[in-house]
């Protein structure tokens, strides 16, 4: 032992780590945690589902304002309760006309401060992509502050129906 | 035959190269791989409740609600399932002229005997394809209404805040 001790102190060599077992398990690891590793991240959205007996006592006393967002085969329409047209958006094609529903709600919003539930009235054919992007628009209303963005809340409470027929 | 000095100093030199047993500079490898390492560990933490299926396109909405351990009901483009189980067909499910679909809520009662007793609505997550119409949504809608399942979660993949 000496002898080699010895040896090894007469010719001064770099002195190096061994990292083999280290890099094994790095190559190891990284792609595990690479499959398993989720880039999208899943939330849900709460719906509000009316019990049978709810229904019938919202229906007894109609002073109340409710809105309606009807959602129709190509437009929108902002209505209250009482069948009056708030606002009619002829189309939704683009992302666009979401943000004009979102203003005209934030507008209501002003109005009726307390105000948190609505109901989305949607068409049989309309797909399930546009009804989300619709409560989307009725639910929160982005707003910038400080360099911000932030969510202000609008109508969380959604309840979904159908449309009434059209004339 | 007689080496010149210049051979002999020529060989040693070689003989000492030699000697060093070449080896990779790993530094920056490690410095790449412990900084991945700890990137995917903490993105990986945060355990991901829902399955994640491939059939399935979901909507993308701007909500912040983490999901709840619950009762899936997948609706791909073809079928609806519960739990990875095929229930029904889409087109059989459309096409019947009620307002339910009996065998989802069949299934649905099924699995509400292992919820908790005294609850009065359970929950329940839907993960529906973007292309399902309102139709078909309704009536699973109703039919997880009917059976108590009365919370009614849509799953969607977060979408970032844009500015407008």
């Amino acid at each position: 032992m000496s002898r080699r001790s010895a040896r090894r102190a007469r010719t001064p060599e770099s002195v190096e780590l061994n990292i083999t077992a280290f890099m094994n398990l790095m190559v190891i690891l990284v792609p595990f945690l690479l499959i398993t590793a989720v880039f999208t991240h899943l939330t849900v959205l709460d719906i509000n589902l009316p019990t049978s007996n709810q229904s019938s006592s919202s229906s007894a006393n109609k002073k109340s304002f409710e809105i309606n967002v009807i959602l129709g085969n190509k437009y929108f329409v902002v209505s209250d309760n009482n069948n009056r047209i708030i606002k009619k958006i002829e189309t939704y094609k683009t992302d666009g006309h979401f943000k004009i529903l979102n203003n005209v709600l934030k507008q209501i919003k002003v109005r009726y401060p307390e105000k948190t539930n609505i109901t989305i009235l949607s068409q049989q054919n309309s797909n399930y992509d546009t009804l989300i992007k619709t409560m989307d628009a009725v639910r929160v209303f982005n707003a910038v502050e400080d360099g911000e963005l932030i969510q202000v809340e609008l109508f969380p409470n959604i309840s979904i129906g159908d449309a009434p027929k059209l004339k | 035959m007689k080496e010149s000095r210049r051979t002999k100093r020529m060989a040693t030199h070689h003989k000492r190269r030699k000697d060093r047993t070449a080896s990779l500079n790993m530094v920056s490898l490690m410095d790449i791989f412990t900084i991945l390492v700890f990137f995917l560990l903490v993105t990986s933490s945060d355990s991901n409740i829902l399955p994640s299926p491939k059939s399935i396109s979901l909507p993308a909405s701007t909500t912040d609600k983490i999901p709840k351990k619950t009762l899936v009901v997948m609706v791909n483009d073809k079928n609806i399932q519960i739990n990875g189980k095929q229930i029904i067909s889409i087109k059989a499910a459309i096409n019947n002229n009620k307002t339910v679909i009996p065998e989802l809520a069949r299934a649905l009662i099924q699995y509400s005997k292992k919820e908790e007793k005294n609850k009065k609505r359970y929950n329940i997550t839907v993960m529906g394809d973007k292309t399902i119409p309102y139709k078909l949504l309704k009536k699973i809608m109703v039919t997880c209404a009917g059976t108590k399942y009365a919370n009614i979660s849509l799953a969607v993949v977060q979408k970032r805040l844009e500015k407008s």
